[in-house]
């Protein structure tokens, strides 16, 4: 089955916060996008000697407290913070399903490694994670994207083995069994398929989690170092002024708020869509 | 098709209560309630660089030297707000003609914190320990040039300089030449030990340190009987920590932007400070790019210092053209000797074979200003084909890979000691500028003890240094002083690093 038919073309279950929640999200990446390629090399546009300066036709939020468009360089940062999240959950959903599933079908030792990892992962918040990778490796963009992964993982893991022992325990598995597949056929043909809507789910739920995760250890400087823009650190940048330019700490604010809510407004349609189908199919 | 266990949606809670208290621990820790202090004869002060040890004789964070210099530990001699030498440990002194010998009568019934007197023994002590091979002092120059320290009786000391020092007496007034006692030295680190006002009481690693009144002090005893310093690198914490009362002054405020908001609250009071404060862009003399002189010039073409300056924010920020601030009596503006120009930046930088393209590496401590600038540096070197990789570290590791091991092409840093041109005469320092003709006049310098022959030469360094740049100079800013309008007594003018609290009381 096509899993993007079965979220696209599906006109059965209208979803309002699927629509609302893509209309956030790509809001404020495809504009950023296009500013992000336009600066990929450049400064950003600062400009001392027209800091601070009202909105203008130019800039429409005004100028930051460096001369450089307030509201360019939150959606570029938003680029930047919303790529190293979705990255991180792509990393966290490969090797956390992957550790899941061979937990699930293999034996017992490995259920107790991924078990483990588990159980590891949980211990530590990804503050503490991407303080360690920082204090050994240095800030950047890769370990900020190991640091969020490796908080998530776990969530993975338990997901993976969960849904993955309940497929292996229907009825059509014991069949595909029966007729002497070959448990990799067995696993590529029909369990991992039908893993994919409570993955994809999960995968956009945790994104915007690891959106506000990312928002956070930027803010604390323990991101990517500048001048790469990052909301968490714009913010932070930008905060001095609460007093004398409150809107300056609003747009990466709200920025945030638009990514994360959308983001959760995507997952929760699509669990909604997901479920509606599953009842009447 | 797929169980209802795929869908069971993750354990959000704990996730979000580490954000929200990680939220909550950057915003500021718990209130307290305001002006407790008043009553029980105890201050607050907040100070935003968190020192990593406490004995200013072995390391050059100015933290160490906010929160011991005067308070705890003291010197032979003193500097007043206005920088002139006075009598402290040492009641009186007398200097030769050829101004190499030195004898010092030391204040009779002094005691350190642990009962230790102070004698003769002690001072040799301390400036033998300051110049031996091994030391760790930061401005291990000042006592190289001791050639003998002698005892005459308990209570003189008598020194012989190499070469005549005319900066000697003031110099002695530092943080790295205060007195320490044999027996605790060792531990100053840990546990200051000296002969001030206050005694050191507690230490929680970055987030304060408490003193309390000498009840023996030889002196005039202080006025407060407790000081907690507590420690802030977010700016937004330090505003937020003085509104909710949990500081009742912070002399260095780290945000001018938010000063605004103090001027206008009647119950702070906002001073516009003076204390020596040169900003620059250092650059590693001993990398073969920044030993080319051209390079240098270059990169003072490149960056717009008056827009940096402006970038600081804050009323009175000064263009520097050479390592001298204007309290300094010394100071001569050379702030226009290379103009902002990308396109001759450019050209120099062709000329000199620098590769367009050429990746430099930024180290920047944690310090509001450093980052502010590092940014801007960022961007217009960038303007001139230079790519610039930027790293934020924490005080302990920026002093180690710069200062200790020199491993840095360029990093910004504010240089705060009071007359201290001369160490750009240590070809061992740490941006290691080695020019000869440099060295000779500053040999003059402080050969030569007429003041206004004095002043000729301090110009012609200063000049020396603003056409060459061995580092980029930047820019000086006034302290921020803020605090609660009955706080009295807090230095608003200060000739070096200190927050001397012994004159410090609470007021109507």
């Amino acid at each position: 089955m096509n899993i993007l038919k079965r979220i696209t073309s599906d006109t059965r279950f209208p979803s309002l916060g699927l629509a609302l929640g893509s209309a956030c999200v790509l809001g404020v990446l495809v504009p950023g996008a296009v500013l992000w390629l336009a600066h990929l090399h450049a400064t950003f546009g600062i400009d001392i000697h027209a800091r601070l300066k009202p909105p203008t036709f130019a800039h429409w939020l005004g100028t930051d407290p460096l001369g450089r468009d307030t509201l360019a360089f939150s959606l570029v940062g938003a680029v930047n913070s919303y790529g190293i999240s979705y990255l991180s959950m792509v990393l966290a959903l490969g090797l956390g399903t992957g550790l899941g599933v061979l937990a699930a079908a293999a034996g017992q030792k490995t259920k107790i490694i991924a078990n483990g990892v588990v159980e590891l992962g949980i211990a530590f918040p990804p503050i503490i994670i991407a303080a360690l990778l920082v204090t050994l490796c240095g800030a950047g963009v890769v370990q900020e994207i190991c640091a969020l992964a490796i908080f998530f993982i776990p969530g993975f893991v338990r997901l993976g083995q969960q849904a993955a022992a309940n497929i292996y325990a229907q009825d059509y598995i014991a069949a595909a069994r029966l007729s002497a597949l070959t448990p990799w056929r067995i696993l590529l043909r029909h369990v991992l398929p039908n893993m994919v809507p409570g993955l994809l789910v999960q995968f956009s739920v945790n994104v915007a989690l690891a959106m506000l995760a990312e928002t956070g250890l930027s803010y604390l400087g323990l991101g990517a170092p500048p001048p790469l823009p990052e909301l968490g650190r714009i913010l932070a940048s930008y905060q001095v002024h609460i007093y004398d330019h409150p809107h300056l700490v609003a747009v990466p604010g709200v920025v945030v708020v638009l990514l994360v809510l959308g983001t959760n407004m995507v997952g929760d349609g699509l669990r909604d869509r997901f479920a509606r189908q599953e009842h009447i199919s | 098709m797929f169980s209802a266990a795929t869908l069971h949606r993750p354990k959000k809670t704990r996730l979000r209560i580490i954000l929200g208290l990680t939220l909550f621990c950057a915003v500021g820790g718990t209130p307290s309630s305001a002006m407790a202090g008043a009553q029980d004869g105890s201050i607050a002060v907040g100070i935003n660089i968190s020192p990593s040890t406490l004995d200013p004789t072995t390391n050059p964070s100015e933290g160490i030297r906010n929160v011991t210099y005067a308070n705890i530990y003291e010197g032979l001699t003193a500097e007043d707000e206005q920088g002139a030498v006075h009598p402290l440990l040492a009641q009186s002194w007398s200097v030769s003609p050829d101004g190499v010998h030195y004898a010092f009568a030391l204040h009779p019934n002094v005691q350190f914190h642990d009962g230790a007197p102070l004698t003769c023994a002690t001072v040799k002590f301390s400036l033998d320990r300051a110049r031996a091979p091994e030391s760790l002092n930061p401005q291990k120059q000042i006592f190289e040039n001791i050639q003998d320290v002698s005892c005459p009786s308990d209570l003189s000391v008598s020194v012989t300089l190499k070469a005549p020092h005319a900066s000697f007496l003031s110099e002695l007034a530092w943080a790295d030449a205060v007195i320490v006692a044999p027996q605790s030295a060792a531990g100053n680190a840990q546990h200051p030990i000296g002969t001030g006002p206050f005694i050191f009481k507690d230490w929680k690693r970055a987030e304060s340190i408490t003193l309390k009144k000498n009840p023996t002090y030889w002196g005039t005893p202080a006025k407060l009987k407790t000081v907690i310093f507590r420690f802030y690198t977010d700016p937004l914490a330090a505003a937020n920590a003085l509104l909710d009362g949990q500081l009742d002054a912070y002399p260095s405020f780290p945000a001018p932007e938010m000063a605004a908001r103090f001027t206008q609250n009647s119950a702070f009071v906002v001073k516009q400070g003076i204390a020596p404060f040169k900003a620059m862009l250092a650059l590693n003399n001993r990398r073969k790019l920044f030993a080319q002189p051209l390079v240098r010039q270059a990169l003072a073409y490149a960056l717009d210092r008056a827009g940096i300056t402006e970038a600081m924010d804050i009323p009175g920020a000064l263009v520097l053209g050479s390592h001298m601030s204007p309290e300094n009596q010394n100071y001569t503006d050379l702030s226009s000797v290379y103009p902002y120009n990308p396109e001759k930046a450019k050209a120099l930088l062709r000329q000199a074979g620098v590769e367009p393209g050429t990746r430099l590496k930024l180290v920047l401590p944690p310090i509001a200003y450093a980052h502010t600038t590092g940014e801007l540096v960022a961007a217009y070197l960038e303007q001139v084909g230079l790519n610039v990789t930027i790293t934020q570290l924490e005080w302990p590791a920026w002093l180690a890979q710069v200062f200790g091991h020199h491993d840095f092409d360029m990093t910004v840093i504010a240089h705060t000691e009071p007359d201290d041109i001369g160490i750009y005469a240590r070809k061992d320092y740490y941006f290691g500028y080695n020019n000869p003709d440099f060295q000779a006049l500053y040999a003059a310098y402080e050969a030569e003890q007429d003041p206004a022959k004095r002043h000729t030469l301090s110009v012609q360094m200063q000049e020396k240094l603003a056409h060459d740049v061995p580092n980029v100079f930047l820019f000086f800013v006034p302290r921020t002083n803020i605090a609660r309008r009955e706080v009295k007594g807090l230095w608003n003018r200060l000739p070096l690093p200190a927050t001397p609290m012994s004159s410090v009381f609470w007021g109507q």
